[in-house]
């Protein structure tokens, strides 16, 4: 179990997030749960679920996160760090016992559900870590802005050149 | 006998008990905060409420059921373990939820982790936030507790009842706050650090270069004192 007690005191592996690239293979567990769960459904819900198990790919590059899926259907979906409103982590108790967990991704878009899922990963917490480090607004506070300070020292001398200049005249 | 039942049940359920940690970096601001025990009163009204119900429900029918037949006993029986067990896990998770509450502020977010049987953390950062809202029904007005609401960029939501408003997306809700006016506030003053809409690219400042603006101000502080040096007349 990946319980990181300290995981904001060192830093984030980021090697391990870029390595990833397919769910735990016991997200196939969880899949076939769910698809027992629906008793006489079990294998209309479960083939789809089993081909989204067999082509789900993650991709993790210096940017953003690229997910994709489908045989027939294909999808893929990319999104950029810096444009990451929030993160949820979410694990029901199924994902617990597997010790897998869930990632959504928001990001300012108007659709209601997560721009982009990561599931079925037992590293949730190494990649909640990742992204919060290359959201935005993460660094935003952390630089000091000394811009101002220069800027008034700037308007400061010339109005102290113009009042110089101005006692001259007078003379 | 909740904390024995606790200690049983915890370990079934994998959740975790310790508050939870912003990840990476160093915080200049840390604050925990968690829900105030009037809110776990406000959650256990309701618990009586149904546990009343369930045991006025079930001494008719057991009444109703006497009164036809002797026989029916093990029906009875039934019924009272069946109406007990559903009202003990409507407590165990009441009290659960109350414990396994946290919210975490940094001076550069937020985190909310809460849940029993789906556990879920929400993490944002507050140059995300688009607004700070305290709510409280009258209900929670008598309890004296309140929720302070935040938003991010990005519509969605609309459906969804108001138990799992605080896992809709762009939205982030505190539950329980007896002190809701210092969290917005904390809030508040963690958002005016970050004047921009909350929107678009990271650079929305113009990269202005510093080495570039001293310069000028060193120059202008020559001037004035090539000025000053300037003989009279």
């Amino acid at each position: 179990m990946h319980h990181d007690d300290d995981a904001h005191l060192h830093e984030v592996d980021a090697d391990a997030v870029f390595a990833l690239t397919r769910p735990d293979r016991k997200l196939l567990t969880l899949y076939v749960i769910y698809s027992l769960m629906t008793t006489v459904a079990f294998p209309f819900a479960f083939l789809p679920l089993y081909f989204r198990f067999i082509t789900l790919r993650y991709r993790f590059d210096k940017e953003g996160v690229a997910v994709s899926y489908g045989l027939l259907w294909r999808r893929e979906s990319y999104l950029t760090f810096a444009r990451i409103q929030d993160i949820h982590v979410s694990r029901n108790i199924f994902e617990r016992w597997l010790g897998l967990g869930t990632v959504q991704i928001q990001t300012a878009s108007g659709s209601a559900s997560a721009e982009e899922s990561i599931v079925g990963v037992r590293q949730f917490n190494e990649i909640r870590n990742f992204l919060y480090a290359r959201m935005r607004g993460h660094f935003a506070s952390t630089q000091p802005a000394p811009l101002d300070e220069i800027l008034a020292g700037i308007r400061d001398e010339l109005r102290a050149v113009r009042q110089l200049v101005e006692e001259r005249r007078r003379v | 006998m909740y904390e024995w039942l606790k200690r049983l049940i915890l370990p079934l359920l994998k959740v975790e008990e310790r508050q939870p940690v912003p990840p990476a970096g160093r915080h200049e601001m840390f604050r925990v905060f968690r829900a105030c025990p009037a809110y776990l009163a406000y959650n256990l009204l309701f618990w009586k409420l149904y546990a009343v119900l369930w045991a006025l429900g079930v001494l008719a029918g057991s009444v109703l059921l006497l009164v036809i037949s002797v026989w029916f006993i093990p029906l009875i029986v039934l019924l009272v373990g069946i109406a007990t067990f559903k009202a003990s896990v409507f407590y165990a998770t009441t009290r659960l939820n109350y414990d396994m509450r946290w919210y975490v502020i940094t001076e550069r977010s937020l985190m909310i982790r809460e849940g029993v049987w789906i556990t879920r953390e929400i993490t944002l950062t507050f140059a995300n936030a688009q607004n700070v809202r305290v709510k409280q029904g009258p209900l929670q007005r008598l309890f004296g507790f309140s929720n302070v609401e935040l938003d991010t960029a990005g519509g969605g939501g609309g459906g969804g009842h108001e138990g799992s408003a605080s896992t809709k997306p762009h939205h982030a809700v505190l539950r329980g706050l007896d002190e809701p006016a210092h969290v917005r506030d904390l809030i508040l003053d963690q958002l005016r650090r970050h004047r921009t809409a909350g929107l678009g690219d990271p650079d929305e400042h113009p990269a202005l270069d510093a080495a570039l603006l001293r310069e000028i101000r060193d120059e202008a502080q020559k001037l004035r004192r090539a000025l000053a040096d300037l003989p009279q007349g």
